[in-house]
């Protein structure tokens, strides 16, 4: 699968969920594959209003948190530049 | 499954919703069996099996309650379907009787829920990591597609709450019985936009108890359980109560809502229209309007105007969650499914008085949760 996609839903998160240890609030949401698939993901943009539905929108790494100097990384979409 | 025996309610027993931090879960889910044996007039031994809804609770939860209350050697089988729980325990009890394997069934459910956003083992542990095991979030998302797809708009869902809040007054049995106006409810921290606070049920504390028999009760009116119908999804829902990391782009696909809905109409040979009152899944303002639809209560899209309607209101001619939904409840996963039903049963005797529903007749329960199991209980006098 490649990398893009486009805005299906979004909101954020400003409540810590279990297990979470990032930053806070974070965007959430789901996009739009063009293979065919809706899928669950973060966002990094964390502000709904300066979101679009159908807006395109690249898979990246985000970091989460560290775990003894170690990096952890999740996948996320971020907004398309323009 | 065709009945082949009526399956009658001979008792019925609640534990209050709310917080209970002094009191252990079996005490909880003991007042409620003890009210509903006593109801039914039935004591130790005077039932064949026991299913006991249950789902934070841990080993056993049935079973410790019953040995508070004294042990018979019938069978106890503890269920896990999620919001559902109960709804598919009493599915198990009823075909106990209906099947003719069983005479009296005890059917309970009990739940001590953990605060704030619930910690579920549904979600693996680096989706927990990576923030995405934030439930409102979902049901957030949900809402948006809802208002985003039909003319749902942020006040009706601020209306949905007012209302089963209004209804909520009157049950003593409920954890928040005040008013709150369209003002408080808009007006309440933003949880995930565009769901409010007061726009989502909290999880709390609580327990039901039904006796099922193959016999009607020797006095007063006599319910009997015309349908009881467990569904779980279809693959390719991205937003049902599953919460699935990915779905197929496909939509049009029945939910499990509609299809146990579907499966409870046709057992019981009624429809939508036939429904005097309704208890159905309120775990947020939004579920609350999608449930109306997939139950067929309002049309699919038609949402929006059935609450600016005031339809699901009292003074509505199909009350919907006269006890208060969960919404002024509050939702104890294991109980919630059975305090519907325990409610329709009560309304259905004529027993619920300022809320009452007047000459109900015929009415359904509905829960849907993770997993996703949905059930529809449709009750008649």
């Amino acid at each position: 699968m490649g990398g893009s996609a486009t805005l299906f839903l979004h909101t954020a998160v400003a409540t810590r969920p279990p297990g979470y240890r990032g930053a806070l609030p974070y965007g959430f949401g789901i996009v739009e594959l063009p293979e065919g698939l809706r899928v669950v993901t973060r966002l990094t943009e964390a502000d709904p209003a300066k979101l679009r539905h159908g807006q395109a929108m690249r898979l990246v790494l985000e970091p989460l948190h560290d775990d003894d100097g170690v990096p952890v990384v999740s996948y996320a979409y971020a907004p398309v530049a323009g | 499954m065709r009945a082949v025996r009526s399956v009658y309610v001979a008792g019925t027993g609640l534990h209050p919703f709310g917080r209970f931090d002094d009191k252990p879960l079996t005490a909880i889910g003991a007042v409620a069996v003890r009210a509903a044996l006593a109801e039914a007039r039935v004591g130790r031994g005077g039932f064949d099996a026991t299913f006991c809804g249950c789902v934070y609770g841990g080993v056993a939860s049935g079973h410790k309650v019953l040995t508070a209350l004294g042990l018979s050697g019938g069978p106890i089988v503890n269920v896990e379907a999620g919001c559902a729980s109960g709804g598919a325990a009493l599915a198990l009890g009823v075909a106990e009787i209906a099947t003719g394997r069983a005479e009296r069934v005890l059917v309970l459910g009990l739940e001590k829920m953990p605060r704030g956003m619930i910690r579920s083992s549904f979600f693996d542990p680096w989706r927990e990591e990576a923030g995405l095991a934030a439930t409102p979030a979902y049901f957030a998302l949900r809402a948006q597609r809802l208002m985003r797809e039909s003319d749902v708009r942020i006040e009706d869902l601020a209306r949905v709450s007012v209302t089963y809040h209004a209804h909520g007054v009157h049950n003593p049995n409920a954890m928040y019985r005040k008013l709150v106006t369209l003002e408080q409810v808009l007006g309440s921290p933003v949880v995930c936009e565009p769901l409010r606070l007061l726009m989502l049920c909290a999880p709390n504390e609580g327990a039901a108890a039904v006796l099922l028999s193959a016999t009607p009760p020797p006095d007063g009116p006599a319910v009997r359980v015309a349908a009881v119908q467990v569904r779980s999804h279809l693959a390719g829902n991205v937003l049902g109560e599953h919460t699935p990391l990915s779905g197929l782009v496909r939509d049009g696909m029945p939910t499990p809502t509609e299809m146990a809905a579907a499966a409870a109409y046709a057992e019981a040979g009624v429809g939508p229209r036939d429904l005097d009152l309704v208890e159905l899944q309120d775990t947020d303002a939004a579920r609350a309007i999608l449930s109306a639809e997939e139950l067929g209560l309002s049309p699919r899209g038609g949402g929006g105007r059935w609450v600016r309607d005031g339809l699901g209101e009292m003074t509505s001619a199909q009350p919907v969650n006269p006890s208060g939904g969960l919404l002024s409840k509050g939702e104890p996963l294991g109980a919630s499914a059975l305090a519907q039903v325990i409610e329709i049963v009560w309304q259905l005797r004529g027993a619920c008085g300022a809320r009452q529903v007047a000459g109900a007749r015929v009415g359904l329960a509905h829960t849907v949760g993770r997993g996703a199991n949905a059930c529809a209980t449709i009750l008649v006098r």
